[in-house]
């Protein structure tokens, strides 16, 4: 059906930018390798907890700079989370960002501290409505019978 | 070194003889997952592990169920936990290996190690520890294996990287422990 291919080209089009722009890297190729017919839905489940997970996260790390004696060792811990979370599903521009954030931790930075929490959930939220976008996507071409292209 | 000793004599004044019988190996080559070596790997990997029996310890929710999803895809029979604790509560002689995420708070990854050995006096019953780490600096993946772990493994982990990490682990253990 034309409608089916068109959202097809559609998918790969979109996951390659994905690719190009670095919100995703080829770990999330490899969560969808995982994918088969005794689990269907594990991409998005692992996807739908590192959602959760990093709301949770940044809140905590919110509020846990907003001491009027920071705690850079449990900032350190709540970044340290993000930054294994974002990784174990390919979300690489939010993991470059944590990486950026242990730094300024280390150094007891809260200036830099600060900057790296608005760049963190600027990421996230990309990321996240991007991969919501690619789910939908998804989703069109089974409700028009097709299937999901599998992308190398 | 696996070996047995023991002395024969005709009698007193006829001398004795002392017989050594040791296993010996080739020296050490760590490959890429710095797993010591006994012998090259000369024939092809297995590509799925049916009910093989292993445990996962990580303490982000989100990596475990990663590293728990690849396991159950290569056909592994796994339980998961989220801390040290947990893992020696559960663990059983039937696990056959343990995929320790070695970012476990402060020295937890490195004493886990001890207490599993610990837990498994017995040769045959101990599981194979595999450390998962992010860092891939040389002298950390040397202080794990130091400090008891049977392999290091670096994320982030294929499915073929991890079909071949737990095929050669088995050889490995089949050498080492003859089971």
């Amino acid at each position: 059906m034309a409608a089916v291919s068109q959202l097809q080209r559609q998918f790969v089009d979109y996951t390659t930018s994905l690719y190009n722009e670095e919100y995703l890297d080829d770990q999330f190729t490899q969560l969808q390798k995982l994918q088969d017919e005794s689990n269907p839905d594990f991409v998005v489940e692992v996807v739908s907890l590192f959602f959760e997970d990093s709301e949770k996260l940044l809140n905590n790390l919110a509020t846990a700079l907003q001491q009027t004696s920071v705690d850079y060792k449990q900032v350190d811990s709540h970044v340290h989370q993000f930054k294994g979370s974002s990784s174990s599903i390919g979300a690489k521009r939010v993991t470059n960002v944590c990486v950026h954030f242990r730094n300024f931790c280390e150094e007891k930075n809260l200036d830099g501290c600060l900057r790296c929490l608005q760049q963190v959930k600027h990421e996230y939220i990309l990321v996240r409505t991007k991969l919501e976008a690619l789910f939908r996507l998804e989703q069109q071409i089974l409700q028009a019978g097709g299937s999901v292209p599998v992308m190398e | 070194m696996d070996g047995n000793i023991w002395i024969e004599s005709e009698g007193v004044g006829k001398g004795s003889t002392a017989i050594f019988y040791v296993k010996l190996g080739f020296p050490a080559r760590l490959n890429e997952f710095q797993l010591p070596h006994l012998r090259l790997q000369s024939k092809p990997g297995q590509t799925g592990f049916p009910g093989l029996k292993v445990l996962v310890i990580d303490d982000n929710g989100v990596s475990r169920t990663a590293t728990k999803g690849l396991l159950v895809h290569i056909g592994c029979d796994v339980t998961t936990v989220s801390s040290g604790e947990e893992c020696l509560r559960v663990i059983t002689k039937d696990h056959k290996a343990v995929f320790m995420d070695v970012s476990l708070p402060g020295a937890e990854s490195y004493n886990l190690a001890r207490r599993v050995h610990g837990k498994f006096p017995k040769r045959h019953e101990k599981p194979l520890i595999v450390a998962l780490t992010g860092n891939t600096d040389k002298s950390a993946k040397e202080n794990l294996l130091r400090v008891g772990m049977d392999a290091v493994v670096v994320k982030p982990v294929s499915v073929e990287k991890m079909r071949i990490a737990l095929s050669e682990l088995l050889e490995y253990r089949k050498d080492v422990h003859g089971a």
